[in-house]
């Protein structure tokens, strides 16, 4: 990063690469959707770019790149205002048809061997309960899970101080703990 | 304490299961957990659970980039990198589109004055024509009856309408 500040092309470009996938899947986790999860992560890159030459070393990389992701996050979310989020729910397609992973389920059913219809039910019924969660739980949870950050990382990535971080997470794992207990072996 | 209390988990101490779980107690936070759960059937369920559906998350599925996201990328951080190249002052940028926002006002300002001006004041050749000829139109249907000037000039010197008595 600071070889990109001092204008080295390729150094931030191995930031992108080295990153993308990582930016994606927590985004993509967060909204549902790997379209607006990319457009996100592009945006994040470009914030990135224009403060490169405003990098201090003071901290982690990491965080300080997932801070900046967590802001745009936000900014979608102060942008929703004060329509209902969207959350994904397994077993609720309401009026509408069934949803996608519903009707795949259907479908395949006849096919597939037990225990891969057991595993397909199950990362539905977790994404589900994850689609529960609020954003500022469901951005915890991810951080803490898929990028194994530690509370005071996530402190400094979200804004929170530690004692609010370990009451959002213990949140979050008591719903997920409510929903998933039929699938915990 | 009763086993009876130690069965009830409380939110302070579900987020100290959760903690312990997470490996972020200290050395005496992490015994005093490990004692209450050596004491209670229910704690240990609950931490039994706890830890089982966070493992669940591992079933999410990882998503990667798409081929074309990093080049993408690239890409408009170079649009970026050569519009904060240009020569032009970045001061100058809003003040040109402020500027050309202006000359569209007053552009389109004159031309409504001049449509509703050049409306008004201006009336079409055709108008004139209609204007000039409506004593005629208005007794047209007497005139088609009438052969030629002529005519009505011997009807005018004939003695047929001399009213005089």
């Amino acid at each position: 990063m600071l070889r990109a500040g001092e204008g080295d092309e390729d150094a931030f470009a191995q930031l992108v690469e080295a990153y993308q996938d990582r930016l994606i899947g927590i985004f993509y986790h967060m909204l549902g959707d790997h379209g607006t999860a990319e457009d996100l992560v592009q945006d994040v890159f470009l914030r990135v770019y224009r403060a490169r030459d405003r990098y201090e070393p003071t901290a982690k990389f990491s965080t300080w790149l997932y801070r900046i992701a967590n802001n745009a996050a936000s900014n979608i979310r102060r942008s929703k205002g004060r329509r209902k989020e969207v959350t994904f729910h397994a077993n609720d397609s309401g009026p509408m048809e069934s949803r996608p992973q519903e009707r795949l389920l259907a479908e395949k059913s006849a096919l597939m061997p037990t225990r891969q219809l057991a595993s397909n039910e199950v990362r539905t019924v977790v994404q589900g309960a994850l689609g529960t969660l609020s954003e500022r739980q469901r951005m915890a949870l991810l951080l803490h899970r898929f990028e194994g950050m530690s509370y005071d990382d996530i402190g400094a990535t979200m804004g929170l101080s530690l004692p609010a971080v370990k009451s959002l997470l213990s949140r979050a794992r008591e719903s997920l703990r409510i929903k998933l207990e039929p699938y915990v072996e | 304490m009763s086993e009876e209390t130690q069965d009830i988990i409380t939110p302070e101490l579900r987020a100290e299961l959760v903690a312990y779980l997470d490996g972020e107690l200290s050395e005496s936070e992490t015994q005093r957990v490990e004692q209450t759960m050596a004491k209670s059937a229910a704690v240990r369920r609950e931490v039994q659970l706890l830890a089982g559906s966070f493992e669940l998350l591992g079933t999410l599925p990882r998503v990667t980039a798409s081929a074309e996201f990093t080049a993408c990328t690239l890409a408009t951080v170079q649009i970026e990198h050569v519009d904060d190249a240009s020569p032009e002052p970045r001061w100058r940028r809003p003040a040109r589109r402020g500027a050309a926002a202006l000359g569209w006002v007053a552009a389109l300002g004159i031309a409504s004055m001049v449509g509703f001006y050049g409306a008004r004041e201006t009336p079409s050749a055709a108008s004139n024509g209609l204007i000039r000829d409506l004593p005629v139109i208005q007794d047209l249907d007497m005139y088609t009856e009438v052969d030629s000037i002529e005519f009505l000039r011997e009807l005018q010197s004939s003695e047929l309408f001399d009213e005089t008595p």
